[in-house]
């Protein structure tokens, strides 16, 4: 039996994040997607094509929403009117659930429109905590945070990002969106090891995976999500899925967009994994999984 | 009520978004004055606060920030600006919105309304020498652009049908009112941009034109922006339409400005070619959606 979502969210299946350059494709011939991502801010403020585009897709296809603008760790106060914004949004779509990133967008006022990375010490473990929870408060329903891919490390970190993460989602009872390419790219750029990542994990909070490529640049890797999948992320994706028993998973794909039928492609090459998944029942491995270096 | 956040993540944050949006990179922002002055307590380089990676070192890494900052935005504006990217070239229009981007960071989520004071931006404060040589052109080639933007996401208001315009009396159109729909814009420009920017779009590197008056309307049909030419006398009856005014008025408006300084025979002729063609106008705007409703 797989390790119960702690929120009871059902695993949707395998789906894809919404992009524009799909919408005929999607509202002519109706794929048999499970389900669709899209992202949050595309959709607020604006009265036009988008709001049109998604309220055809809801009708026919479960949605969750996924945005980049929420700020959680900024030092800033919360934007309310933001929040008021997506909390009608998601009654809007009826979104199954919705979540952001655990990092800060900007500060003072300003935005970068990047994920910027947080150091991962007890100050901004409490206040990313404290900010959660008003955040789950107004919104009224529970927040599905992701691990951020990052490209920095901050000397006064006192613990991993899987720990910080982690005991966020303990603490302040949110739900984790487990992106996998992420995992990936992090621990090439910082020299950690997925493995002994994804052991702290708690997996009973994971509602969520995506998967995604990058791009390699030799020094670094950058979550660019204008690839195919590469085979290390399947690995780590195969063992998430093992552990959970089974999540939604979206594959995002944001730049040099494919065609529908080469991203679903990709998307389809997931289906084995989580079958697999579904048949361990969401067992953690009897043995230390590997823990070679991923570089 | 709400707690600050701690001082110290406030600091952090403050000094590393400055350092994120330095114009001149992550090397450059470690050395300049302004960005040390924000390093949080106790730290007095770069290098007290970021780690190294065995391949990179601190300055490298903040880089990867740095660096997608400026792109990411520009990129953006450069979809929503093609016009002004093609008159500008590449690395004019590169200078231009790094200028744009250091002095206008975005202040909102929403990515949509950050080239909202780029029209402006290049009307009265761009430096760029490439901008100084054609600033009117390209700010009101801007505005078109713009416009196009807004339209698309403005709010959405189902159009009345050409049966509605039929069913009107002869005796109430003077008193008519033409509601328009929220996604339409006008434009008088001294400069042919609707011209210019289809040119741009059909990709025949069209060359930066002369002087010459044009009226356009920008609206939304069938949740796509289009851009339509008008006459003057076109323009300005829609102007009167959008400002309120019921439809005789307007035409009394339309005739007055347009036959400035004309003679009394001369402002007669004008008034009846412009009754002559009004029903042909309105046929054609109510087909095209432009109006939301017929107050009688």
């Amino acid at each position: 039996m797989a390790i119960r979502n702690r929120f009871g969210f059902p695993d949707l299946g395998l789906g894809l994040g919404l992009r524009s350059v799909h919408y005929s494709t999607i509202l002519e011939q109706r794929p048999p997607v499970d389900f669709f991502e899209i992202l949050t801010e595309n959709y607020l403020d604006t009265e036009g094509r988008p709001v049109w585009i998604v309220d055809q897709v809801a009708a026919h296809y479960p949605i969750v929403m996924h945005g980049v603008s929420l700020n959680l760790g900024t030092a800033d106060p919360l934007d309310r009117a933001y929040l008021a914004k997506v909390k009608a949004l998601a009654e809007r779509v009826k979104a199954r659930w919705l979540g952001d990133h655990v990092c800060f967008t900007g500060v003072a006022g300003k935005n970068s429109h990047d994920l910027l990375p947080l150091p991962y010490d007890e100050t901004t473990l409490r206040h990313l905590i404290r900010r959660t929870k008003q955040v789950q408060e107004i919104l009224e329903r529970p927040l599905v945070l992701e691990n951020p891919s990052t490209y920095v490390t901050f000397k006064q970190s006192t613990m991993g990002e899987a720990e910080f993460i982690g005991r966020l989602a303990n603490e302040a009872d949110c739900g984790l969106l487990l992106d996998v390419n992420n995992i990936y790219v992090s621990c090439r750029n910082h020299g950690w090891e997925p493995d002994e990542y994804l052991a702290h994990v708690p997996f009973d909070r994971v509602t969520q995976i995506h998967i995604a490529g990058h791009t390699d640049k030799g020094t670094h890797c950058v979550d660019t999500h204008s690839k195919p999948v590469i085979e290390r992320v399947w690995e780590i994706y195969a063992e998430a899925e093992r552990r959970t028993g089974g999540r939604a998973t979206i594959l995002e794909w944001d730049d040099d967009i494919p065609s529908f039928e080469v991203t679903f492609a990709e998307l389809q090459k997931a289906a084995p994994f989580k079958n697999a998944g579904k048949a361990a029942g969401g067992r953690a491995p009897k043995r230390p999984a590997r823990s070679k270096a991923v570089a | 009520m709400t707690r600050a956040a701690p001082a110290s993540v406030d600091a952090l944050q403050r000094w590393f978004q400055a350092a994120v949006m330095h114009p001149g990179g992550a090397e450059v922002a470690a050395e300049d004055r302004a960005i040390r002055r924000l390093l949080p307590a106790r730290a007095k380089r770069l290098e007290d606060l970021l780690l190294p990676s065995a391949q990179m070192n601190a300055r490298e890494r903040l880089d990867v920030y740095a660096s997608s900052y400026f792109l990411r935005l520009r990129d953006v504006l450069k979809l929503d600006f093609a016009g002004v990217a093609h008159a500008l070239g590449d690395d004019a229009f590169d200078d231009l919105m790094r200028e744009y981007v250091t002095r206008r960071p975005s202040k909102s989520f929403n990515l949509n309304d950050y080239g909202a004071d780029v029209p402006g931006f290049i009307a009265r404060k761009s430096r760029v020498r490439a901008v100084d040589r054609r600033r009117a052109f390209l700010a009101q080639l801007a505005t078109l652009e713009r416009a196009v933007e807004e339209v698309f996401h403005a709010p959405q208001a189902a159009p009345v049908a050409l049966e509605r315009l039929q069913s009107i009396p002869p005796d109430r159109w003077s008193d008519a009112v033409f509601v328009t729909i929220p996604a339409l814009r006008l434009f008088e420009f001294a400069f042919p941009v609707n011209g210019y920017l289809q040119a741009v779009i059909d990709q025949t590197a069209p060359s930066i034109p002369a002087r010459m008056p044009t009226w356009i309307a920008v609206y939304r049909k069938h949740w796509k922006p289009w851009r339509a030419r008008l006459s003057r006398e076109q323009y300005l009856l829609l102007r009167s339409l959008v400002a309120g005014k019921p439809l005789g008025a307007a035409i009394a408006a339309v005739v007055r400005t347009a036959s400035k300084g004309d003679s009394q025979a001369a402002r007669e002729q004008k008034a009846e070619v412009l009754f002559g063609q009004l029903g042909a106008w309105f046929r054609e705007w109510t087909a095209e959606g432009l109006f939301r409703e017929i107050r009688v």
